[in-house]
């Protein structure tokens, strides 16, 4: 077999396992109990690998707030002490196989969705989302209630979801995904569909185990307004889907894309565990109040972008035509994009199928030599964040080439005989 | 017209190809002109290190 | 029965054959990302229009060419050298390649560019200047006439090293069109080496052909040549040798006389100087050149020599600048466009006390901003608010180059700033001939 030959061999089993994934959500449970390698003393973040002090304004306030918020400091300046000394493990999400939206602050209490494909035995996990900012003007106020909120994740939220689906057969993600396509949602920036199916499956459960009205009336409140709340479900079932396609000799489909604010880093099926970085892009959006502009947002950030490597989102962007009036686009514009993302991809998953587009499957395992090749990158579908941390935007913003082009020489490196 | 070769100048409305600046298109769209409006951006820079790594991966 | 049956089946017929048809599919929305996609896409296809930045202009019209596409090239930084074998490429294919920088066409009746709504008509123009093409081609439509073909040639075609290649191709177009009956020519002034060339190609063609050289001021006829000084007299001697009489629509000489009036007597004795403000570049050329005569010295952001303004946002004493050019437009759109740089540069005149009078233009037509008359009128209050302040009048004359069929609505236009207190004169040259009656009573 010629070079090229395995390459397309290894880039075609890459798409079969995405498409034979079963990913089913099976529970709700602290990070500590859940997550291989977790610590008290760790803090997870969204993106590749960064140091604390070169990270962007939101994520580093939120280890920091993290240290606090698990007790092993008193006051900032005491946790930032620790971080600085390396008391504190500051390390991606993606390397303790979890995601985590925008900043992507994740610690030992977090409650993570459990995501498990039992095809290939893989585990995915999610943070579940703080839910609308508040206190954005002030930095103090901001913090105080993102912990408030944090707290009431750990002790309502994740306990009652948890007990909930554990009371009830798993719930498989990719016909919640495939539903949602049909009634709208891309699955990155509009989930309003995939949220509403989520809480029909639920909703009986969770009356049958929550007792206490009080935090059943919480929880459904929470459901009622998190119109993205399936995605923290998708992208949990997106990590394990990516990660079942890691390592595969060969193999030139992206793993892994995922963005610190700073940086938006790649991984490569058959080069392993090797990041590929390059700046990060500006988003191309509107901001959901006026008070808002460019000045205030962060580039591009969050582990989100596991949607578009599973061929969802900027990929799908047609299936959702609302999303356009962020963009100040149009439906063809959509449509021109999902063609040129059938330009940089494998193949089409027909699990996921876009119905405006004739029902098309949505262009998935997305291919660095095919993205070099035509000089397109991904679409990416995206919240912005405020630099003093919330999300205060929508758009859509472009993986940068350099990651790219530099996987694709480090494999011509790996692969190529010399 | 008398026949210069040029199609465009055949007296019809001419149909256009819009590369560059959408208002161009919109003007034209105004007119009821046809107009074709292409999704231009500009051409990656030319590496042959990796054009070439390029051809023996594809 | 039978004939139910049969209806039957014929419904049934009719009915698989539009399940068979594709829907209104996504494909019918395709947007193509190359040139070639897009004649692929659509093979009736004869112009294309290219406004990419400078750098990629040479490439998309040379496959423009080579795809037997004629090209409006709007985009400018292209070098001579790539200007000149454009042109070569596009005589050997028998097709037009007008620019680069042609801001301005009319094709078979429809405005390209920045284009007003012109009637159709026998006047065929070829013009190597933007603002040039609209002033006259609206002026004719005023005087009941219209244009045939505006065939854009760039700014620079007349130059020495370009020697007038797409002039000349265009002026023998317009020769053998016979729905034009009259050729009209504009350009700044040419090297002398190509005036000759392209005087003595007019002279041999079987038509009238009117001749504008802006900043030339040559007058008089030779032949079958009529040599105009401004763009106004251009569309007027258009009009003459086509038969017509109807007299170019100007502003009565009553109301001249009491705004130049009513501006003298508001006036502080320190407030000597005019200040032009021009999204038209070649409107501000022509400014330029008919002031020349009335007073000493114009400082302008388009003069080399003594009279360049050095700091494009300061002006100094009789001040006309171009606010179209790279200076004030790199980042932001042309002040067509988006009005916001021009109101600034309004309100920081309207600070200067020795500003005398304000010239302005406000170019309607396909692709200027939807209403500029509106934000202009509310900027011009502002400013007299300003000059209020500290004593002072600010008489302004505004141009409008337009036609009553463009989108912008002409009557609407005018009439929002005759209501602002702002005369409104009726072309370029009536404008400058006013300011500069102006001047010369404050300077005698």
């Amino acid at each position: 077999m010629t070079l090229p030959d395995k390459i397309a061999a290894a880039n075609n089993e890459a798409l079969s396992r995405f498409a034979a994934a079963r990913p089913v959500w099976v529970d709700v449970r602290p990070a500590i109990d859940v997550l291989p390698g977790m610590t008290r003393a760790t803090v997870l973040h969204a993106g590749p690998p960064i140091a604390w002090q070169d990270m962007c304004n939101p994520q580093k306030m939120g280890v920091v707030q993290a240290v606090l918020h698990e007790g092993l400091a008193e006051t900032e300046a005491e946790a930032e002490q620790m971080i600085l000394q390396g008391q504190i493990v500051v390390a991606p999400c993606h390397e303790y196989g979890a995601v985590g939206g925008m900043a992507g602050i994740t610690s030992a209490s977090s409650p993570l969705a459990v995501v498990h494909d039992p095809v290939h035995n893989r585990y995915g996990y999610s943070q579940l989302f703080q839910g609308p900012a508040s206190g954005l003007l002030n930095r103090d106020e901001y913090n105080n209630e993102a912990r408030k909120r944090w707290r009431w994740l750990e002790t309502v939220l994740g306990p009652v979801l948890g007990a909930a689906i554990r009371s009830i057969p798993p719930i498989p993600v990719k016909p919640m995904i495939a539903r949602a396509l049909e009634m709208g949602d891309e699955c990155h920036n509009r989930n309003s569909a995939g949220s509403a199916v989520i809480l029909n499956a639920i909703a009986l459960a969770l009356y049958d185990t929550c007792t206490d009205r009080a935090l059943l009336q919480e929880t459904l409140a929470y459901l009622k307004v998190n119109e993205q709340f399936s995605l923290c479900l998708s992208m949990a079932a997106g990590k394990a889907m990516a990660d079942s396609i890691k390592n595969i000799p060969y193999s030139t489909v992206v793993s892994a894309m995922c963005r610190n604010g700073v940086e938006f880093g790649i991984k490569v099926s058959g080069l392993g565990e090797q990041w590929f970085t390059a700046p990060a892009n500006r988003i191309e959006g509107l901001y959901f109040s006026s008070e808002w502009g460019d000045a205030d947002a962060v580039p591009d950030i969050g582990d989100s972008s596991i949607m578009e490597t599973i061929g969802l989102g900027g990929h799908a962007q047609a299936a959702a035509p609302a999303l356009q009036q962020f963009v100040n686009g149009s439906f063809a514009r959509a449509v021109s994009t999902v063609q040129s993302m059938q330009l940089i991809t494998v193949g089409q998953l027909m699990e996921f199928k876009i119905p405006t587009m004739d029902f098309i499957g949505v262009p998935a395992g997305i291919d660095i030599r095919k993205v070099v090749q035509q000089g397109i990158t991904p679409v990416i579908d995206t919240a912005i964040a405020h630099c003093k941390g919330g999300v205060i935007g929508a758009g859509q913003t472009q993986a940068p080439e350099g990651c790219f082009t530099a996987a694709l020489r480090a494999f011509g490196k790996a692969y190529q005989p010399s | 017209m008398t026949d210069t070769g040029n199609p465009l100048l055949a007296g019809q409305p001419p149909c256009v190809v819009n590369v560059g600046i959408d208002l161009f298109a919109e003007t034209l769209r105004q007119q009821s002109i046809t107009v074709v409006q292409v999704l231009w951006k500009p051409p990656p820079p030319q590496d042959d290190d990796l054009l070439n790594l390029l051809d023996s991966l594809i | 029965m039978a004939d139910t049956e049969a209806l039957a089946e014929q419904a049934l017929e009719a009915a698989t054959r539009l399940l068979a048809q594709k829907p209104q599919n996504a494909q019918g929305t395709l947007q193509p990302r190359s040139l070639d996609a897009a004649v692929t896409m659509q093979p009736q296809a004869n112009l294309a229009c290219i406004s990419v930045p400078g750098a990629y202009a040479y490439r998309e019209a040379k496959r423009a060419l080579e795809l037997g596409l004629n090209v409006f090239l709007f985009s400018d930084n292209v070098s001579l050298e790539d200007e000149r074998s454009l042109k070569e490429l596009a005589a050997a294919k028998n097709r037009l390649l007008m620019g680069p920088d042609c801001g301005t066409a009319l094709i078979n009746g429809a405005g390209i560019g920045f284009a007003n709504a012109v009637a159709r008509g026998r006047v065929g123009i070829v013009a190597a200047s933007g603002t040039g093409t609209q002033e006259i081609s609206s002026l004719l439509d005023w005087l009941g006439l219209g244009v045939s073909q505006a065939i854009g040639t760039g700014g620079r075609d007349l130059k020495q090293e370009i020697g007038g290649l797409s002039m000349l191709q265009g002026l023998h177009i317009l020769a053998q069109d016979s729905n034009t009956d009259v050729i009209v020519v504009t350009s700044k002034p040419p090297s002398p080496a190509v005036a000759e060339k392209i005087l003595a190609t007019c002279a041999t063609l079987p038509k009238p052909v009117i001749i504008n050289f802006i900043g030339q001021g040559a007058t008089g006829s030779e032949g079958n040549l009529t040599f105009t000084r401004t763009l106004a007299e251009t569309a007027l001697a258009a009009a003459q040798a086509m038969g017509a009489s109807t007299p170019l629509p100007a502003l009565d000489t009553a109301t001249q006389d009491s705004f130049l009036q009513n501006s003298l007597q508001g006036r502080k004795p320190e407030q000597r100087y005019l200040r032009g403000l021009y999204a038209g570049g070649t409107l501000c050329y022509e400014a330029l050149f008919l002031l020349k005569d009335v007073v000493n010295g114009v400082y302008s952001n388009l003069e080399h020599g003594a009279y360049a303004l050095t700091d494009p946002f300061t002006s100094k004493e009789h001040t006309v600048i171009d606010l179209g050019e790279d200076a004030y437009t790199e980042g932001r759109a042309h002040p067509m466009i988006d009005p916001l740089l021009r109101n600034q540069r309004i309100l920081h005149e309207a600070q200067d006390p020795q500003v005398a009078l304000l010239l302005i233009d406000l170019v309607l037509g396909y692709g200027a901003h939807a209403n500029p008359a509106a934000l202009l009128a509310e900027t011009i209050a502002q400013a007299r608010a300003l000059a209020d302040a500290q004593g002072r009048n600010l008489p302004v004359i505004v141009t409008i180059c337009g036609t009553r069929a463009d989108p912008q609505d002409y009557a609407l236009q005018a009439a929002t700033l005759e209501k602002a207190d702002i005369l409104v004169a009726r072309n370029n040259a009536e404008a400058v001939t006013l300011a500069g009656r102006y001047l010369r009573m404050l300077h005698d």
